[in-house]
């Protein structure tokens, strides 16, 4: 246990750099989306106020309260939401590769550890994880500090602040990386976790049989979605007889018995066929 | 002792091991000779569970490979095997937060011997010093076997000189060493086993001291008799 923890130090130390990195990019874009936000609606303020003569009850009939929730959904931040995902979906997809196709082979060093090689499947996944959850957690904490830059720039008068809970209602993304009931979490990080076990073994049956691998981890890909997309194709056959919530079930279900599956076969792969 | 009975491998259709057998004691310096394509690296490889093989067994002390095995047993690749942005001193770390029998008073020795210093960066090494980075990590377990491959592969005199003399100290002294080569002359004298392989099957196994004594041959005579009939 002691290892696994040092091996998910060592990973998570790896990609500190561009992490950190992602984490600046995340807040400089969704800085400059309030900050230009902000100034647009000052200088509106002030144009109508000053130029048109509007009063604050006519301004705030015209345009609502100036809040961070209009710019929530909005192209600056949604952009650093999705530079995010396709970084770390990049990184989910190299994590392997950098170690064998890297200026030296690591693999080697990773391979000949004194530990079992299933703990570095674990690892490399566990070090994911951690990402998305500090990704979200940081998303989390700088908005209320995003909020006060609007407040700095905006009268009061014109202002609707919000909760920290009013803040993540607003973000859709956030609505959905972070759900309010427990059931829903278990659900979304189910199936996150799942295309990352599959998609881990997919590497590892492409790195033990190379050329034939890029086949068999094909077949075995598309073969893992039409499972768990198959209680739609049942639906389809049975004209509409399972609820949503049954068919979400099954769905979460098949997700669970796949990545067994799929940890079971990635232990033997990297015990039995793997190749430096 | 590392013993390796009718191993097997293929890549694809083409045999690379075809049905090795032989062993390798503690204590003394077994070498495998043989071009390249004779199977030298892959044996290795199979060895440290790096590569697969689809018949035969190998066993270390009569076990079978596993994690605990690890500390037991160290392999010297010819390819670095550190992260090009660590420092000598980080390997070091790495090396120590996963092994218990890492040794760093040794780590230190070698260090000095090679005269490397610690905040140099991998990437920035020569071949020579990185082959010699190489031979530290794994000299520095306190493990009861060595396996190297190619350790004189590619780089300058000198360095092939302390490589060699690192053979002939107390760093490899009790301890089982494989040893990969096609080029003998270096480290001929300092072998006390030799096995001659060809298209993934031994040849000729013989004790080079016994060799020499009971036919009055040199290591590099056997093997012409071998390989040049």
């Amino acid at each position: 246990m002691k290892l696994f923890g040092k091996l998910v130090n060592f990973e998570f130390r790896r990609f500190l750099p561009i992490y950190i990195s992602l984490l600046t990019i995340v807040f400089l874009i969704e800085s400059v989306g309030v900050l230009s936000y902000s100034f647009m609606m000052k200088s509106e303020i002030t144009e109508s106020i000053v130029k048109h003569g509007l009063s604050k009850e006519q301004f705030l009939q015209d345009h609502g309260f100036i809040s961070i929730g209009n710019v929530l959904s909005g192209f600056m931040f949604t952009l650093p939401i999705v530079i995010a995902a396709v970084t770390i979906f990049i990184y989910i997809l190299f994590i392997w590769y950098r170690d064998w196709l890297g200026e030296n082979t690591f693999i080697y060093r990773l391979l000949m550890l004194p530990v079992k090689r299933i703990q570095l499947f674990f690892s490399k996944g566990v070090t994911i994880l951690i990402f998305v959850f500090g990704l979200i957690a940081f998303q989390v904490a700088i908005l209320p500090a995003l909020q006060v830059i609007l407040k700095l720039i905006i009268p009061v008068d014109y202002r609707l602040d919000l909760t920290t809970q009013g803040l993540i209602r607003s973000f859709y993304y956030l609505k959905f990386l972070l759900p309010e009931n427990f059931i829903d979490f278990v659900i979304n990080y189910g199936f996150g976790t799942a295309f990352v076990i599959v998609l881990f073994t997919m590497t590892l049956i492409e790195r033990s049989y190379r050329f034939k691998g890029i086949f068999i981890a094909a077949f075995y890909g598309i073969s893992a979605l039409i499972l768990v997309f198959s209680p739609y194709i049942l639906q389809g056959i049975m004209q509409g007889y399972f609820y949503k919530n049954e068919l979400l079930w099954m769905q979460f279900s098949i997700a669970i018995v796949l990545s067994i599956i799929s940890v079971f076969f990635s232990n033997h792969l990297l015990n039995r066929k793997i190749r430096v | 002792m590392i013993k390796l009975t009718g191993v097997e491998k293929r890549y694809g259709r083409k045999k690379i091991l075809n049905g090795v057998t032989f062993e390798a004691g503690k204590g003394q310096i077994t070498c495998l000779i043989g071009i390249n394509g004779a199977g030298k690296t892959t044996i290795l490889q199979a060895v440290m569970g790096l590569t697969p093989y689809q018949k035969g067994e190998i066993t270390i002390d009569g076990e079978k490979l596993s994690p605990k095995m690890m500390e037991k047993i160290t392999y010297i690749p010819d390819a670095m095997t550190l992260l090009p942005k660590m420092r000598i001193k980080d390997a070091f770390q790495f090396m120590a937060d996963f092994y218990q029998n890492w040794n760093e008073k040794r780590a230190k020795e070698i260090l000095n011997f090679f005269k490397l210093q610690e905040d140099e960066r991998i990437s920035q090494l020569s071949k020579g010093n990185t082959a010699k980075v190489n031979l530290l990590m794994g000299l520095a377990m306190d493990a009861d076997y060595i396996l190297m491959d190619e350790p004189f592969s590619g780089i300058d005199i000198f360095s092939r000189e302390q490589i060699a003399d690192v053979f002939s100290s107390h760093l490899v002294e009790d301890r089982g060493v494989i040893i990969t080569t096609h080029e003998i002359s270096d480290i001929e004298h300092l072998i006390d086993k030799a096995v001659l392989l060809a298209d993934g099957v031994v040849k000729k196994e013989f004790m080079t001291e016994q060799i020499r004594e009971d036919e009055g041959k040199s290591v590099i005579d056997v093997m012409r008799e071998v390989y040049q009939g």
